[in-house]
């Protein structure tokens, strides 16, 4: 080989490698940055929402971060064995696993994928989508490398923890602490550690709160390559294994708020950004209860699995996605009587499914749930008082061109009744005769004063509740009448303030006097006898809830909405059961699904376990009120052995 | 025996085994090389790679988040709670019942008092009575404080000494109808009229016939701020009809009775109706003649 030769070939040499070089250069300057510091990003606080006590309700960026020494070491080491147990000898990549996965991509002549170390799925998770392809595998494999290079073992694996995802919409083993045990991570046990460890691998098959079984068989499997990496013995995992594990989503309230926390982020983003709500480190106070919340859920979704019963529905759980779209829906909201404050809101039975806020923004028929504002007119014009006798029979009106005659539900008459008797018996025709006798518009006045804010055809068929509403008005408007006619304006956020408390935004409560306390309280003791022996909605006590309310059952035409909205001393609560497409309730043997069927059920298990262990209030009396003892039906003295009911009049009637 | 010669004594399978697995020790010191060597390349191109991916995205949000929330915290830190929460006497008795009163400096209420509707900030100050206040050099701060229905203010000076104090009662129509009396009086019995209506109505008559209701507008200026209902008595009276005007003076309800004449309330009654179809009243009737 002579010199010329030499020198051409190490030339040639030279420039392949330089080529190489740059090839490698161009390539890898489309990668994805690596920051200086993983944790000076991962630590950003996110913003928080809290409840009326300030407890947490949910986290904006579900995600909290802590430092590895606040992790168990058992936590390290369950990830370590299950994930990656070459983690402290590879510098990104495993070869065995690559060949492994390799083969079995040739094999499967696609990209099936698995093997990744710790490094690589943090890789992935921090600057990655998810396809599977080979270019994403081989950056990823790069940025891999890298990150071995530039930060210690210690800070890969805190990084990892701190952002993997463990389903329920958590990332980070904080978070997934708190949301599947009610505690932080730094006080979780050995089984409580490889439990969670079992389940970013498949989270939503290894959830512990909706597969418990296949989590355990998993957290078994994460104990015994604990044990084969001689991390634990074999007495520890047997220990571990015999650990009585406590899913405790209790103080967490993940899932169950989504509807509330939607509407104060909406709420907030519109006084402040979309951005600065969800990323701003803010603190937002809402008027939010937990316990309360947690109930209207369960009552809810109580409710409406009896409901899917009756209608000869799959149990939702078993529906597919699709059919989930043609379920009834529900929506129930509580607000503070005193204050105007939303304690709870459940929008809907499936967030995911169907995230349309149905408390706050649905528009349906009030059917009778309406008729309340009408007595309310007539008591506060005197034209009436509880006491005042009319006749129930067909009637008819001129209505523009057109006769409007509408019938009773049963097309039963009963002649002669008491107003108190008419409007816990839900009486069409009393309805339609004191609207006629009062105008449509004076009907949608009062309504509109009591806190009915949605648009109101001023009509006469307002008897029949024929005008959209949503629950949240008519929680309000009811709670005007427990609140002895002062209207509190409905409000959800409190304060907006900064990491150093600095206020943002302030909600300052809002009350006005709309009617006198007489008028309120007559309207409020009518309102008591439809819960009682006789009243449509005298089912209220047979579900267990035997403390002073009011309230009124509603169904609007061809059983299309179910509603029941009441009250006690404390709280008005509304809650409205129907299809999204206004389709007719009916169950398997084609009875129509009333109010008091399927709405009032969800009312009353709410209250009663919402109440339980709070003193019991009675509704106080104004002054220049008395009761009497009369014939419902007559208006005269009551008959010794006839029936009976007390109404509560103004002094001077 | 020489490495060789023992490498020459092995048999091939031996042979085979040893190059693989020789192979295999070279491979991984080439792959841990290589491992190195691209790690180190790519931390030299890091600062000149893009801030691409979902840790970067979440990067900008969080930027941006944050200084949204800046921008609007320097934004509240420069503009009074005032300006933002309240719009009206209401908002104004709402603010200081949630902050348990709280105190504004002269100008800082001098300029609430300028962005309140005219009505309610002629209820919340008598403009006289701010004009004399204004024109003193004394007059340093204002505390506002809410008891029960009623709002009230103390003037204070420099050193926090009471200049003088005022009272609003914030009642809405429905309450001050509530708080009447006149209907007990069967002059007036179901001829009480809410203040709103009976205020809306007479300022609507022509100057002349306004000062045949109520003949001092200095007075009336005064009343209307007071005024809880009236009432129009049912009969005419040697020409002239008497009109109730019941007020709050100094926490107690007292009833100004006046002489109004026969037209004037005629217009007058005119106005309520059209202003309240709802309810209707009638124009007073003459006294029988007994002679």
């Amino acid at each position: 080989m002579n010199k010329s030769f030499r020198r051409i070939l190490w030339g040639v040499l030279l420039l392949s490698f330089i080529l190489l070089l740059v090839t490698l250069y161009l390539s890898v300057i489309t990668f994805p940055r690596v920051p200086d510091n993983l944790n000076d990003i991962a630590l950003n606080n996110p913003s928080i929402i809290y409840g009326d006590e300030d407890e947490v309700v949910k986290l904006l960026a579900d995600r909290a971060v802590i430092p590895i020494t606040e992790m168990p070491l058992t936590v390290q080491q369950a990830f370590i064995a299950i994930e990656d147990d070459n983690f402290y000898n590879h510098s990104g990549i495993s070869k065995l696993h690559l060949l492994r996965a390799l083969s079995e991509n040739l094999v499967h002549m696609g990209g099936k994928g698995g093997g990744s170390t710790i490094t690589q799925q943090l890789a992935k998770n921090l600057f990655f989508t998810f396809e599977r392809d080979w270019a994403r595998k081989f950056k990823e494999m790069f940025v891999a490398f890298q990150i071995e290079q530039q930060f210690s073992k210690e800070e890969i694996l805190e990084a990892y923890i701190n952002q993997i995802n463990f389903g329920s919409g958590v990332y980070g083993i904080e978070l997934a602490s708190q949301t599947y045990f009610a505690k932080h991570a730094s006080e979780l046990t050995l089984a409580e550690s490889a439990l969670l460890a079992g389940i970013p691998r498949w989270p939503a098959r290894y959830n512990p709160s909706t597969n418990p079984k296949v989590a355990r068989e998993r957290q078994s499997f994460v104990l015994r390559r604990m044990v084969d990496e001689g991390f634990i013995t074999e007495p520890e995992r047997a220990v571990a294994l015999a650990e009585s594990i406590k899913v405790d989503r209790v103080n967490r309230l993940q899932g169950s708020a989504d509807y509330f926390v939607e509407e104060i982020k909406s709420l907030a983003a519109d006084k402040l950004t979309p951005d600065a709500v969800n990323f701003g480190g803010l603190r937002i106070y809402s008027t939010l209860n937990s316990h309360l919340q947690l109930e209207a859920t369960r009552a809810v979704a109580d409710g409406l699995s009896r409901l899917d019963e009756s209608l000869g529905l799959l149990p939702y759980a078993q529906a597919s996605w699709e059919q989930r779209g043609n379920y009834p829906q529900a929506a129930l909201v509580a607000v503070d009587v005193r204050t105007g404050a939303i304690k709870a809101m459940v929008g809907g039975r499936d967030f995911r499914r169907a995230p349309f806020n149905r408390a706050s923004a649905n528009n349906r028929h009030a059917g009778s749930a309406f008729k309340p504002f009408i007595y309310f007119t007539a008591l506060e014009k005197r034209v009436i008082t509880p006491a005042t006798v009319k006749v129930d029979e067909e009637v008819a009106f001129q209505s523009g061109p057109k006769i409007w005659a509408p019938d009773n539900i049963d097309f039963n008459y009963l002649g002669p009744v008491t107003m108190k008797y008419a409007l816990l018996r839900s009486i069409n025709t009393i309805s339609a005769k004191l609207i006629y006798e009062l105008s449509p518009e004076a009907v949608v006045a009062a309504a509109r004063r009591l806190g009915i804010t949605s648009e109101m055809g001023p009509n006469l068929a307002l008897a029949l509740g024929a005008t959209g509403v949503s629950p949240l008005e008519m929680a309000c408007a009811f709670a005007t009448i427990a609140n002895g006619g002062t209207r509190c304006q409905p409000f959800m956020l409190r304060s907006i303030q900064n990491e150093i408390n600095e206020v943002l935004e302030e909600t300052i409560p809002k009350s006005n006097r709309v009617t006198d306390a007489q008028t309120a309280f007559l309207l409020l003791d009518m309102l008591t006898g439809v819960v009682e022996k006789g009243g449509t909605g005298s089912a209220v006590r047979s579900y267990g809830f035997h403390r002073p309310c009011a309230g009124k059952t509603g169904t609007s035409n061809e059983y299309r909405d179910a509603w029941f909205v009441g009250f006690t001393p404390e709280l008005a609560v509304a809650v409205w059961v129907g299809f999204d497409d206004n389709r007719s309730m009916r169950d398997t043997s084609g009875r129509g699904i009333t109010g008091s069927k399927a709405a009032l059920p969800i009312w009353a298990l709410f209250m009663k376990n919402a109440s339980a262990g709070q003193p019991v209030t009675n509704f106080a009396v104004p002054g220049r009120i008395i009761f009497s003892t009369l014939d419902p039906r007559t208006g005269s003295g009551r008959m010794p052995g006839g029936p009976s009911i007390t109404v509560a009049l103004r002094e001077d009637e | 025996m020489s490495l060789i010669s023992r490498w020459k004594g092995l048999n091939r399978t031996a042979r085979t085994a040893i190059m693989l697995a020789a192979l295999i020790v070279v491979l991984e010191l080439l792959f841990n090389i290589i491992e190195v060597t691209i790690g180190w390349f790519m931390l030299w191109t890091n600062e000149s790679r893009p801030k691409v991916g979902r840790l970067w995205v979440e990067e900008e949000r969080d930027q941006t988040g944050r200084q949204q929330a800046s921008t609007h915290i320097d934004s509240v830190r420069l503009q009074p709670a005032y300006e933002r929460y309240i719009h009206s006497l209401d908002d104004l008795a709402a603010y200081v019942a949630f902050k348990s009163g709280f105190a504004l400096s002269r100008e800082d209420f001098l300029a609430l008092y300028r962005s309140l509707p005219g009505e309610d900030a002629g209820r919340l100050v008598e403009p006289e009575l701010l004009g004399r206040l204004a024109e003193a050099d004394a007059w340093g701060s204002v505390k506002l404080d809410k008891n029960e229905d009623k709002l009230q203010l103390l003037f204070l000076d420099f050193y926090g000494q009471p200049l003088h104090s005022a009272q609003i009662v914030l009642l809405s129509a429905a309450e001050l109808m509530q708080e009447s009396h006149l209907a007990d009086n069967p002059l007036y019995a179901g001829r009480t009229i809410p203040a709103p209506l009976f205020v809306t109505a007479l300022e609507s008559l022509p100057g002349h016939l306004r000062l045949q209701v109520v003949n001092d507008p200095q007075k009336w200026q005064e009343w209307r701020q007071r005024l809880i209902a009236a009432a129009v008595a049912t009969r005419i009276a040697h020409g002239s009809v008497t009109v109730a005007l019941e007020i709050v003076q100094d926490g107690s309800v007292t009833v100004q009775e006046i002489q109004a004449s026969e037209l004037a309330v005629e217009y007058l009654i005119n106005a309520i109706n059209a202003l309240s179809p709802e309810t209707h009243y009638s124009c007073p009737g003459k006294e029988e003649d007994h002679e």
